[in-house]
């Protein structure tokens, strides 16, 4: 028992410090091979650097340290290609490498500025409000008295996914959870005033596309056009029934999903602005959407008999059509160097 | 071999000119334009590591201006902070150094290109978010206790009110003024459940609340320092990370809500022979009032992972407003008839645990 602790604790020890020492190998070779290149021995940078630079011995930030005297030598070396390479992997690793350089010689600043860097997919969330007014397409109102649909208020939240095409033109998905709601206003239903409300919740997955202008280094504003299908996870409808004669009030309340298209295409049009930070970008953004279908079922709408005879109310065709305000934040998760 | 020699013929050519620059430079005023910046900081470099410090200061002085290109401006600044620290004047070499912060304050120095003493300085200087945008989760942590300030009964029978847990979600932006103060202003979805028992005549009343607000709280926080906590804890590599990273944070402010739905099962037993009477999932936002104010206070642990923190908070609100609209108390004779129910004034109070991410958006430098 003793000898096999023994032998743990001498493994561990072992692995320790070739841990360290591996630490100092990398860092005595950076420093050698910096030297070397402040002597001018580029072939024996190269010959040093070249063949560790892709292994385990160096860590992230050794690693840049590498490519950028490895992309220094082979300039100086005038060999093009290799020079192109290491600038592009040391830009992948240090991606604001042109706004925080290091003072580099002139002929490579100019080369490395010569490189685009920019984001490529961007990973967001977002939350926001909403304002729907739904569209009467056709009455089945049992009715003739005045009745219409109030704008209601909603809510969404979740988040998106960014892939850039261009620096200015992106095609994203948006994940969303969404409530909204249906008001609908019937003002004399045979003395009675009634009120039905439908709250709903969904859950939205659009494609845009989305272009970019650039304001100035920290702003940008930005316009996009997409599609999308909702997909109806709940819906309850509650009426009220109040007297016009006295202060009666009666009210039920019904789930109506299965009456209820689940699946509803939308199109949206997007405008927005965001701003630069630190780490990645916050965005507010205005999206009109429109539904390109009826909230009813069509074959399903006279399917809850008790519903409809207790309270004599029938849906009616409606598309729903709102703005949704969200507030966003994204962060780059890839970059692209070109 | 050739190339090598060449390349140390040009370094020595270089050199000579930089004297020479020097000297024209010199008998110049500094309005040097940006656009040979580049160069200038080049053979400003070149004056320090030869040990020309005031010539390679005054070089590179006009480089580090606000109208000086970002790049220009970052390299005049880690230049002057090196050469600052190399002529033992650490007040400027601390300002460089903010500076260089300031402008990238996410910069991983380089123990092959900065110096040991510039790493050291940089480490010590401290760096604060700035903007934050965080989320919050907590799941079945969200207990409602409902504040009865007067009963409404239609018969002879007192009601029970019973704490229950639900969930809330949401997100949240911070601006930090300071180490010790900061600002917060959220949206959460928040739902608060609780149930009313009662008994009269041999019937048994249940009736199960619940409530879904959308409130916005704002909060001011305050951290209490390593000191209070009896630690101290050594930053982690890079220079970006505050110096302390677990922090505990006291939290007062005010939030404002939105009803966004309100629904009520009711649930009466005869018990003589337990005859059931339900009534589900009833629609009762009508009878609530839809907003509602109040009082939020808490204590929040967080832990720096990333470029963000953990955090755990614990939250208690005080509304301040009735739920009951009291214009519609007597509206539904349905319920007052079947259940024998009327609202009562009713104010919420709600104690919630969240755990959350917050990313940090940008930073600020707190110079001392």
């Amino acid at each position: 028992m003793k000898i096999k602790i023994k032998s743990s604790v001498f493994i561990v020890l072992m692995f320790l410090n070739s841990a360290v020492f591996s630490q100092i190998d990398a860092k005595d070779l950076l420093f050698r091979s910096n030297k070397l290149y402040n002597q001018g021995k580029i072939e024996e940078v190269i010959k040093l650097l070249e063949p560790v630079v892709h292994g385990k011995l160096l860590n992230r930030e050794q690693t840049f340290d590498a490519y950028r005297i490895l992309a220094l030598s082979f300039m100086y070396s005038l060999n093009a290609e290799k020079t192109d390479y290491f600038m592009k992997e040391m830009l992948k690793l240090r991606v604001d490498y042109q706004k925080y350089p290091n003072i580099d010689p002139t002929e490579f600043t100019k080369l490395i500025n010569k490189y685009v860097v920019r984001p490529q997919i961007y990973a967001g969330i977002c939350f926001g409000g909403s304002s729907y007014l739904p569209q009467l397409m056709k009455s089945y109102s049992v009715y003739t008295s005045n009745q219409s649909y109030e704008r209601t208020s909603g809510y969404q939240y979740g988040g998106f996914f960014e892939y850039r095409l261009k620096s200015n033109v992106s095609l994203g998905t948006d994940v969303l959870i969404n409530g909204s709601a249906i008001n609908h206003k019937i003002n004399d239903a045979n003395g009675w005033e009634q009120e039905y409300k439908e709250i709903r919740k969904s859950a939205l997955v659009t494609v845009v596309g989305t272009n970019y202008r650039k304001l100035n280094d920290v702003v940008n504003v930005y316009c996009g056009v997409g599609l999308g299908m909702n997909v109806l996870t709940s819906s309850e409808g509650n009426i009220i029934l109040a007297s016009n004669q006295s202060d009666l009030v009666l009210q039920s309340t019904t789930n109506t999903i299965s009456e209820r298209n689940k699946i509803s295409p939308v199109g949206l049009v997007r405008l927005g602005v965001d701003f630069q930070t630190n780490r990645g970008k916050i965005g507010f953004d205005l999206t009109y959407v429109d539904y390109f279908n009826t909230t009813v079922n069509s074959e399903k709408r006279y399917n809850n008999a008790d519903f409809i005879f207790t309270n004599q109310y029938v849906s009616d065709d409606i598309k729903l059509r709102g703005m949704m305000f969200s507030l966003s934040y994204k962060v780059p998760i890839k970059w692209v160097v070109k | 071999m050739n190339i090598s020699k060449n390349i140390i013929v040009f370094h020595s050519f270089k050199q000579n000119v930089i004297v020479l620059f020097v000297i024209f430079q010199l008998g110049f005023s500094f309005g040097q334009s940006t656009s040979n910046c580049s160069e200038i900081l080049l053979n400003a470099n070149k004056l320090y590591e030869q040990g020309s410090l005031s010539e390679a200061i005054e070089l590179a002085l006009p480089c580090s201006q606000e109208s000086a290109p970002v790049s220009d401006r970052w390299k005049a600044h880690r230049l002057l902070a090196m050469v600052y620290l190399a002529s033992n004047n650490n007040d400027l070499a601390k300002k460089s150094a903010e500076e260089m912060l300031e402008l990238n304050p996410t910069y991983q120095p380089s123990s092959l290109n900065d110096p040991i003493e510039l790493i050291k300085l940089l480490k010590s200087i401290l760096l604060i978010p700035k903007l934050s945008f965080g989320l919050a989760l907590s799941m079945g942590t969200n207990s409602t206790f409902p504040s009865v300030t007067k009963e409404y009964i239609v018969a002879d029978y007192n009601k029970t009110y019973t704490a229950k847990n639900s969930y809330l979600f949401g997100a949240s932006v911070g601006y930090h003024f300071n180490e010790k103060f900061s600002l917060t202003g959220g949206l959460y979805s928040v739902n608060n459940k609780y149930n009313i028992d009662y008994q009269f005549n041999n019937w048994s009343v249940n009736v199960s609340n619940k409530l879904n607000y959308l409130n916005l709280p704002v909060m001011l926080e305050y951290a209490l320092s390593s000191r209070i906590l009896g630690q101290k804890i050594r930053p982690t590599s890079g220079t970006w990370i505050a110096q302390k990273k677990l922090k505990v944070t006291l939290q007062a402010g005010v939030f404002g809500g939105r009803l966004l739905y309100s629904s009520s099962d009711f649930s009466s037993t005869y018990l003589p022979d337990n005859t059931i009477r339900k009534l589900s999932n009833m629609n009762t936002i009508s009878s609530r009032n839809l907003y509602q104010f109040g009082l939020i206070t808490g204590i929040a642990t967080s832990y720096e992972v990333g470029h963000g923190n953990l955090f755990l908070k614990m939250n208690f609100s005080k509304s301040l407003s009735n739920i009951t609209k009291q214009s519609n108390r007597y509206n539904y004779t349905e319920l007052s008839n079947d259940f024998y129910y009327l609202d009562d004034n009713v104010y919420l109070r709600s104690a919630s645990i969240s755990l959350g991410y917050s990313f940090y958006m940008n930073y600020q430098v707190i110079r001392k």
